[in-house]
């Protein structure tokens, strides 16, 4: 393994203290709402691997409807495994990101769909390459921590085209790569055997995974069956998996700030629960809710940094995300997100 | 409200918002409608849905709500849809538009082929195509042979209008 003499610069004790935004009360209100919706509403788990381990523990399973009424001991006992902190592992230890509460770390955005062509000017579709360079980019710069592949290779078929964008990261980072496009259990199997071809073997993989997965839930109080499929095979594997709500303020969730913030929390907090039911002691690095909110970047911020409040001590993945901003067109990224960095909150 | 949502003043829980009070309003207005044994005029018949594969559905309901307040019978199929029920349905109704969504890259060929079955099927000419969600643009609708594209639900309406030839 060659450690090299290259450097993260993270964002080193964040000034941003919980009690500067919500008060511990509060925090432990929406806690509370959060653990009681998932007791009493449910969420849903269409996934029938998922539905045995969550009724195995201890939650009541409607089969029909895939709804999963999970006990919030049960819930608040799963979260208890998991580690209070942990390292984002790189295939150069000298890029090794320590989640440790005192660092903050910024990342590429994903998924783009188009690009401005450097050679040509040309506004077109992105491709396989157009991932390699811009991860390439992304290594290079001290400030980007960890990689998610930018846009997509949709010139690879879309069955495979989630292991052609990490091919493509691969093949240019040593930083630690992150993919939200692994959505099936089998593309996760490969993403897997890829990383251990890299790393020297599953067992090597598990010491240092180089990869881990971010999932999306289906909001309001909903999972993806692909997703948790390709979760529970990532997590099996030792990789850290995490998972980020898709509410949104009168469309998926409540009007109401705190409504948002207790549907959001119990998707994600629920299936972060199952995760350690069935692995216990796995390292998600958990999302905290966001919500995608149509308006200016400094309000979607504020916004979204009210949100990002855990209330354990549990590693925090954070996300300025305000894809509507209407900026004028020249300011437009030709991804259609003003920004293509997101901080991640340590 | 829609020209003030494009303009950026008003915000999606807005347009959510007054879509359904407009919904609601419409339920009023059709049952008496009915009562007087009398039928609203449409601009056309609208058949939507979000691709196979996909189950994103907010923007596409959107875009629903804002044809159907704006005069156009709409026919929505949900999420998920197989490419031969848009075809059946297309035929069934005898829409004037199809709307299909796509929010993932890896879903968005099934707009093509759609449109590729409306063509097998002898029946391309008889109804205009329009596409949206996140990765959709007007270069995929070029692309794939649709007859446009918007990238929000205010534009679909005007896209719709535009194609049927309303004034």
């Amino acid at each position: 393994m060659v450690v090299s003499a290259r450097a993260i610069s993270p964002i080193e004790h964040p000034k941003l203290h919980l009690e500067e935004v919500l008060s511990q009360d509060d925090v432990h209100r929406i806690h509370q709402a959060s653990l009681e919706v998932i007791e009493t509403v449910g969420v849903r788990f269409p996934s029938d691997r998922a539905l045995d381990i969550l009724e195995e523990a201890g939650a009541t399973v409607d089969r029909q409807s895939q709804i999963a009424r999970i006990p919030g001991q049960v819930v608040v006992e799963a979260l208890a495994k998991a580690p209070p902190s942990y390292v984002l592992c790189a295939r150069d230890p000298a890029l090794d990101l320590s989640l440790d509460g005192e660092h903050s770390y910024l990342s590429t955005d994903g998924c783009g769909v188009e690009v401005i062509d450097l050679e040509t000017g040309e506004r077109r579709r992105s491709t396989k390459q157009d991932v390699a360079e811009s991860a390439r980019v992304a290594d290079y710069l001290p400030q980007i921590a960890f990689y998610w592949p930018l846009v997509a290779a949709q010139d690879c078929p879309p069955e495979t085209r989630s292991l052609h964008e990490l091919e493509a990261a691969w093949n240019n980072t040593t930083k630690h790569v992150q993919t939200e496009c692994v959505i099936t259990a089998r593309e996760a199997q490969a993403a897997i055997e890829m990383a251990s071809a890299i790393v020297g073997g599953r067992q090597e993989l598990r010491k240092r995974p180089i990869l881990s997965i971010m999932q999306c839930t289906i909001s309001p109080l909903g999972q993806d069956g692909g997703s948790l499929e390709a979760a529970l095979v990532a997590a099996q594997a030792g990789i850290p998996v995490g998972f980020m709500t898709m509410a949104s303020c009168c469309s998926t969730a409540p009007a109401t700030l705190a409504g948002n913030l207790v549907v959001g929390n119990a998707e994600v907090i629920a299936v972060s629960a199952l995760i350690e039911l069935a692995y216990p002691y796995s390292m998600p690095p958990l999302r905290r809710p966001w919500t995608c909110t149509r308006g200016p970047i400094p309000a979607a911020g504020r916004r979204t940094t009210s949100l990002e409040q855990p209330p354990t001590n549990w590693p925090t993945f954070t996300g300025y995300h305000s894809p509507w901003a209407p900026l004028p067109p020249e300011q437009r990224s030709p991804i259609g997100k003003p920004p293509w960095i997101i901080p991640s909150l340590a | 409200m829609g020209e003030l949502f494009a303009k950026g003043e008003y915000f999606l829980p807005d347009l959510v918002i007054g879509a359904k009070a407009m919904e609601e309003a419409m339920a009023v207005l059709e049952s008496e409608l009915r009562r007087r044994q009398e039928t609203r005029r449409t601009y056309g018949k609208v058949v939507i849905g979000t691709v196979q594969g996909d189950i994103h559905e907010i923007g596409k309901n959107l875009v629903a709500t804002l044809l159907s307040v704006n005069g156009f019978e709409v026919l929505n199929l949900g999420v998920d849809v197989p490419d031969e029920t848009f075809i059946a349905k297309v035929k069934e109704t005898g829409a004037n538009v199809l709307g299909m969504s796509a929010l993932l890259t890896t879903t968005m060929p099934a707009q093509g082929r759609v449109i590729q079955a409306l063509e097998e099927a002898g029946i391309r000419d008889k109804v205009k195509v329009i596409i949206g969600g996140a990765p959709a643009t007007q270069s995929w609708a070029d692309e794939i042979g649709a007859d446009g594209y918007s990238e929000d639900a205010v534009g679909a309406v005007a896209l719709a209008r535009q194609l049927l030839g309303v004034v």
